[in-house]
């Protein structure tokens, strides 16, 4: 009987208890954090922090009028993340909760500073996730946030989730995340690297990167200077890299691309190459990774020796020349420009890579199996062979498609 | 709580074996492996359960030979002081896991689930629902393992198929680690990870025949042992030696990172139920076995009226330890015990069947 009741005791308990009501706290007493800016303070040993808070959207107001805001953000300088925590808790009566935090994005100088203190301490709070983006943004996180205007409907977590998402229709940018940049500053087999952001101008001053790749049609940039006017002023362009925890150089969208070849997440994307047999005209190719890049290493007097072959798919989706590369003798000629031009592009890369000691690529990944033990490993001091590695790369590329048309007519 | 014998089934076995060896997995466990041996940790899982799953094999062999259970063999191989030596040995080794397992997994429960808790509380309530849940016996303990064994086995093997996005397969390289010797010897001298499995022979009478107890003893630990060496490949594809060495909660971590697309993310919360669950049949457990020797070397008739007296010391006893770090701290010097108890029983009573085996009346069914 004791027992019965006991039991019956204990359940009645587990009801109030197990359904959450002890400690829950209702979605709209919180304020929900969904980015957050890290950029170098004006004080030294400080930090800003900048959070970005969502705000909430109220179903069916619509209409005339502008457009209601989706975010609000507020600054600290503050010694540590976890202060300006404490101090976000003043100005809000809602109680702060970083459990949303999409992405964090790190201002130029406090990357090229070193961020190893800041990023360290985040993998050890529950409310970060290995899965919360991280980018470096040119200039300063504040500049980004306050100029951000996505001027579309939804939210602000949807807005830096589905941007980081869609890296993969081009690879001028590359969805990189707290837990994969965690990685590689742990490792000494490969370096980190974060997508770039930048405020545009928006002037239409073209400030290409460098000069064109012998073959390609479109210029290269560093985020931010893109020339255009109109749409939100900010945008995900290009790669930040770093040697340790410090940023030491940035790459350009076609670098980007080509990191992107390299890492075996290439997805897709079209590239414009000039007509092998009209320099004048372009042709346009929907170009898609055909396979994992294929590394062959060796280490040869202690040297270690790469050759990495790439192998791409295209589909032609424009010939304004009008010359018939539909057909196999051309289609050949066309194949070899695209694999010559990409093969300049990525070797330009790995070139820059090796100046800057910054194995982003993670070349150091292929060579572990060369070794029996992690000690043997260690010892061959991958960072330090990295530059004197005699890297080549082999690109293949085939089309396979030419879009709807299956041959060109010339004009009568 | 009566021993008089009951007729438990290889499910039951296996579903129990399985509950009491793989908690730690859900631990800090695989994270002080990768401390140990770096890449070749999982052979370390492996021959630590292969070492164990052979020591115990021999106990269901001695015990089938000599009939009842460990303390029946052990009495009637080596004498009543003996098998009180024996029953006190293992009465430390399930009190000792019982006490660790309920610490660290309510200071799991707080650092995951429930921040805000007081931790004396969740303690209390993990010990009330452990005290209640063993007041109907091993073989509703039994069940519900097995009840529960497949959702556990098949969302775990989830959270490695979903992880997939995340491996890194050059991390499972240089492949020996930190050495093959190296990893042997850990694993020998850390099978006391698997020590719970110890159980068949301790509760040889409730199950059907020796055969059965053989057969859960296969499947129960071989299935925990595959499945914590699929783990710790998994973990170290996704985290590498490094960081993978940092966690406190790999478990909890790797189904943290699981990202397939805006709708398929933070699936912990789903996963923390299931081990607390886990966590619950595994403390059950242990603090069952305890209670039962208590019972069997005092004689008593039933260990029912001393189940919450035990509870609530060791749930003192788990309050004790200033913070988790020194807990952990004490999880290494427990395994080392442990795995010396799983050779050295085994090996004692071997030798007594060989000198006595002629005397030892031939008995095929338990």
């Amino acid at each position: 009987m004791y027992f019965r009741l006991a039991a019956v005791f204990l359940l009645g308990i587990s009801v109030v208890v197990c359904g959450g009501c002890n400690g829950a706290r209702e979605p709209d007493e919180l304020a929900y954090s969904v980015a957050i800016g890290l950029d170098k303070s004006a004080k030294k040993g400080m930090i800003d922090v900048t959070y970005v808070g969502a705000l909430p959207v109220v179903v069916g107001e619509s209409g005339g009028g502008d457009k209601p805001k989706m975010t609000t953000e507020v600054t600290y300088t503050v010694p540590s993340l976890a202060e300006s925590r404490n101090l976000l808790n003043s100005v809000t009566y809602f109680i702060p909760t970083l459990t949303h935090v999409k992405i964090l994005v790190i201002g130029e100088d406090l990357a090229k500073q070193g961020i190893g203190d800041i990023i360290g301490p985040l993998t050890r709070f529950r409310e970060y996730r290995g899965t919360n983006y991280v980018v470096v943004a040119k200039g300063t996180a504040k500049d980004f946030f306050k100029n951000n205007k996505p001027g579309i409907p939804g939210t602000a977590s949807r807005y830096f989730e589905s941007m980081m998402e869609t890296s993969s229709e081009t690879s001028y940018f590359l969805k990189t995340t707290l837990h994969e940049f965690y990685l590689r500053l742990k490792d000494t087999d490969g370096t980190s690297f974060a997508s770039m952001v930048a405020v545009n101008p928006q002037t239409m001053e073209d400030f290409p990167a460098k000069a064109q790749t012998i073959g390609e049609k479109t210029e290269e940039y560093y985020a931010g200077d893109v020339p255009r006017v109109g749409s939100n002023p900010v945008e995900f362009f290009g790669t930040a890299i770093f040697r340790n925890d410090k940023m030491v150089a940035m790459l350009t969208n076609a670098e980007t691309r080509s990191l992107a070849m390299l890492n075996g997440k290439y997805k897709q994307s079209y590239i414009t190459v000039e007509d092998p047999l009209a320099p004048k005209h372009g042709i346009n190719v929907n170009l898609r990774q055909g396979e994992k890049p294929d590394y062959m290493t060796e280490i040869i007097d202690g040297k270690p020796v790469v050759l990495v072959t790439i192998l791409l798919e295209g589909e032609v989706t424009s010939l304004p020349s009008g010359i018939n590369y539909e057909q196999a003798e051309y289609k050949e000629l066309l194949e070899a420009a695209i694999s010559q031009m990409i093969k300049q592009e990525i070797t330009q890369l790995v070139t820059r890579t090796q100046e800057n000691s910054a194995d982003i690529v993670g070349f150091g990944y292929h060579f572990r199996n060369k070794f029996q033990k992690l000690r043997e490993w260690e010892e061959y001091a991958w960072p330090e062979k990295f530059s004197q590695a005699d890297i080549t790369v082999a690109v293949k590329c085939k089309i396979r498609r030419t879009a709807l048309m299956w041959r060109t007519t010339p004009k009568q | 709580m009566n021993y008089q014998g009951g007729n438990m089934g290889i499910a039951a076995g296996t579903a129990l074996v399985f509950a009491v060896t793989i908690p730690r997995m859900f631990l800090t466990s695989p994270a002080s492996r990768l401390v140990e041996d770096a890449q070749i940790a999982w052979l370390s899982v492996g021959v630590s359960a292969g070492a164990a799953m052979i020591m115990i094999k021999v106990l269901l062999y001695i015990i089938s030979r000599t009939g009842g259970d460990l303390i029946d063999g052990v009495r009637r191989l080596l004498g009543n002081s003996a098998a009180w030596l024996v029953t006190l040995v293992y009465i430390a080794i399930f009190l000792a896991n019982t006490v660790l397992l309920l610490r660290e997994f309510a200071e799991n429960t707080l650092l995951t689930a429930l921040p805000l808790s007081e931790f004396s509380l969740v303690t209390i309530w993990y010990a009330v629902w452990v005290t209640v849940f063993i007041y109907f016996g091993i073989e509703v303990v039994g069940r519900v393992a097995y009840m529960v064994l497949p959702f556990l086995v098949a969302s775990m093997l989830l959270i490695v198929i979903l992880l997939i996005p995340f491996y890194n397969v050059y991390q499972l390289v240089p492949w020996q680690g930190n050495g093959l010797e190296n990893a042997i010897y850990h694993g020998l001298t850390m099978a006391g990870a698997n020590v719970g499995a110890v159980i068949l022979t301790i509760y040889a009478r409730e199950f059907q025949q020796a055969k059965t107890t053989a057969q859960a003893l296969a499947f129960g630990l071989g299935g925990s042992m595959l499945l914590k060496m699929v783990y710790a490949q998994s973990y170290l594809m996704t985290f590498g030696v490094y960081v993978g060495q940092e966690k406190i909660l790999p478990f909890f971590e790797m189904a943290r990172l699981v990202y397939l697309n805006r709708f398929l993310q933070r699936i912990e919360a789903l996963l923390i139920a299931l081990w607390v669950m886990v966590s619950i049949l595994a403390i059950a457990i242990s603090l069952y076995t305890a209670v039962y020797l208590i019972a069997r070397i005092l004689e008593l008739p039933s260990g029912r009226p001393i189940v919450p007296l035990v509870a609530a010391i060791v749930a003192n006893i788990a309050m004790m330890p200033p913070d988790i770090i020194t807990v952990l701290g004490y999880e290494k010097p427990y395994l080392y015990i442990s795995s010396a108890v799983i050779y050295a029983i085994p090996a004692v009573l071997s030798l007594a069947f060989w000198f006595k085996r002629k005397e030892v009346e031939r008995c095929t069914s338990v």
